[in-house]
């Protein structure tokens, strides 16, 4: 149909030279029906991919002259000077770095092996709870924290721990118990970070255990029951293996964000005394590279983390196909 | 299950299994309780027990009336509530349009469509490139940065095409028969079908917008673009004396002249939370839902 007008119809009787004929008329012809047919959708489209395009892959091929180059900000970019390498071994160089991206990977250690299993305990626990109305309700309460900002939660943190005033500091010291400082002192840096962020996220967490749960047939609950099956039976043999295939990809999948341990926390918990434990690498390339102007050592540390997130999500990816693939067959 | 009797160690595992659930329930919840308490009690009944008091024997809303005499709350809930709706809105839109073109199978490239999305999804720029590129298009310290480098994500785009794909295609071609043409359809039989997701996601990120501190941080000189979130965090980490890394940027705010008490700071957390508790109800009812479908789904 798209031919139909532009080939004169002498031409179109003529067989294979009108097909030659038509072939790159027809081409240019149908882009242009199918401008006329789709350009709704095609308006529709546009200002995302624009905005991909200007928001996410050109600052993402801005990195490469960043990165090779002395970047001035009064000549900008292109006309500041190639240097080659030197950034990227700045970096390494750099005393610091190897500490920052210890503490990045230490913290994230930290909060899986402490965040992973609470949870799914959790979500046990509640799924099991005879009482609806408590679990209703528990269940509806347990996930507020997830919902308010990183600074109320530090408020949160200072209404219970500030050394004068805090609710746990009143409390222990009227039984003679005296808490030291726990702001100013490196040692309780990563515990406060990571129960802190335990208690935003566990409700939040334990939604997605829930939804696997409550998939479970209720009729194998009661079959289990009629059989005499006690609760940890049932938690053995009914909600583990339920859970595991999710609980293993969400597992593999975290490990993609190993070095992004939680800028917006991080840098809120931060201070100059807690910095030899505390900073990650998002806080120490906005600290040095950004604020302190360094941008192309900033910029390579930056490339870096992305490249090597982009390699760990690409491998948990392949991890949580396999595992969470085997761990769905075992458990039928 | 109720009808069946428990044994004594399913009776046993039941009491202690509420006890746990309800304790976590309320280890949850009694912080807020603690904050608001807080905020309430006068600094002279702080001083007088030397502590925290839970049931302060006077209180006072006087950290409330300070909070919002220095205007600049005020002034950072104006500039929230325009960046929720701003930035919420132009979020649905770019987002659902795109899910939407890309929720038809015959769309003129669409496999090349979709890879851009994967690899928006996939791979990121880095903080300092971002930056530079931000400061370019004169973004930085002004109030469309709160709102443009949100505008789009992969993520939400996805789950509307998804959303937009399970819509019955009956619908449509019904309407296209009785001479409807394209857009009429969308928005007259695709969009009030699609209420949900928008609610879902709209929540997602109109409550991601309220809460965000971060981006004040990075790109905002000006005091008097700080959303609730910056105020609240320069009110908490300057009084701690636990000077975070923005201290720097905030010396000349009239706010943090005098340093602020527990009871100020706790009013203004108060203060800034009191919109979520808002939307919570709502939040149940769309976001948790649609978290759990997109969830399973995805």
């Amino acid at each position: 149909m798209a031919i139909s007008d532009a080939v004169p119809a002498a031409a179109r009787q003529t067989g294979a030279v009108a097909a030659v004929l038509a072939m790159p008329e027809r081409r240019k012809k149908s882009l242009l029906t199918i401008l006329r047919q789709q350009w709704l959708l095609l308006l529709l489209l546009a200002p995302a991919i624009i905005w991909i395009v200007v928001f996410n892959f050109y600052p993402t091929l801005l990195t490469i002259p960043m990165v090779f180059k002395d970047y001035k900000v009064m000549l900008g970019i292109w006309k500041s000077p190639w240097i080659g390498f030197g950034n990227i071994t700045r970096a390494f160089e750099a005393p610091d770095f190897w500490q920052v991206l210890a503490n990045t990977v230490i913290l994230s250690a930290m909060r899986l092996a402490a965040g992973f299993f609470p949870p799914i305990i959790l979500a046990i626990l509640t799924h099991n709870l005879r009482l609806n109305r408590v679990r209703r309700i528990c269940q509806s309460v347990t996930y507020l924290p997830h919902f308010v900002s990183w600074p109320v939660v530090w408020g949160i943190v200072l209404v219970l721990l500030s050394p004068g005033s805090g609710v746990l500091t009143t409390m222990l010291r009227s039984i003679g118990l005296h808490l030291p400082d726990l702001f100013m002192n490196s040692v309780y840096f990563r515990p406060l970070v990571v129960f802190s962020g335990i208690w935003k996220e566990i409700g939040w967490g334990m939604i997605i255990y829930l939804a696997v749960l409550s998939g479970v047939e209720p009729e194998l609950y009661e079959a289990a029951t009629v059989d005499g099956a006690e609760w940890h039976h049932r938690i053995r043999y009914l909600d583990i293996p339920s859970l595991k295939p999710v609980a293993v990809l969400l597992l593999t999948l975290s490990l993609a964000g190993v070095l992004s341990a939680g800028f917006e926390q991080v840098y809120l918990f931060l201070t100059p005394l807690t910095y030899d434990v505390g900073d990650i690498i998002d806080t120490w390339v906005f600290r040095r590279g950004l604020m302190g102007a360094e941008f192309g050592l900033g910029t390579a540390v930056g490339f870096w983390k992305s490249v090597i997130g982009l390699i760990l999500i690409l491998v948990a990816n392949k991890l949580a196909r396999r595992f969470a693939g085997q761990g769905l067959w075992g458990s039928s | 299950m109720p009808g069946i009797r428990m044994t004594l160690s399913e009776k046993i595992y039941q009491v202690l299994a509420h006890a746990g659930v309800i304790l976590v329930a309320l280890v949850c919840v009694a912080p807020f309780l603690f904050v608001v308490s807080a905020s309430l009690t006068p600094q002279a009944v702080l001083q007088q027990y030397g502590g925290y008091v839970m049931f302060p024997p006077k209180v006072t809303f006087y950290a409330y009336q300070l909070a919002l005499q220095t205007g600049q709350l005020l002034d950072a809930f104006v500039i929230s509530v325009a960046r929720v709706l701003v930035g919420t809105s132009l979020h649905l839109a770019l987002c659902s349009m795109a899910g939407y073109a890309l929720s038809k199978s015959y769309l003129f490239g669409r496999k090349v469509w979709l890879i851009i999305l994967l690899i928006s999804f996939l791979f990121g720029p880095g903080l300092i490139p971002f930056f530079v590129l931000c400061r370019t298009l004169g973004l930085v310290n002004t109030f469309w940065i709160y709102v443009v480098p949100g505008a789009v994500s992969a993520w939400s785009i996805f789950i509307f095409r998804q959303f937009f794909m399970e819509l019955p295609k009956e619908l449509e071609e019904a309407a296209i028969l009785d001479g409807a043409d394209e857009l009429q359809v969308l928005l007259r039989v695709v969009l009030p079908l699609s209420m949900p997701v928008y609610m879902a996601l709209g929540l997602f990120a109109a409550v991601g917008h309220w809460n965000d501190y971060l981006t004040s941080v990075i790109y905002i000189r000006d005091v008097g673009l700080y959303p609730v979130a910056m105020v609240l965090q320069s009110i908490l980490t300057f009084a701690t004396g636990t000077s975070g890394l923005g201290q720097q940027m905030l010396k000349d705010t009239e706010l943090l002249k005098q340093i602020p008490g527990q009871s100020l700071k706790m009013a203004t957390v108060v203060l800034s939370t009191i919109p979520i508790l808002f939307v919570y109800p709502f939040l149940q009812k769309y976001f948790a839902k649609g978290m759990l479908t997109g969830a399973i789904k995805g």
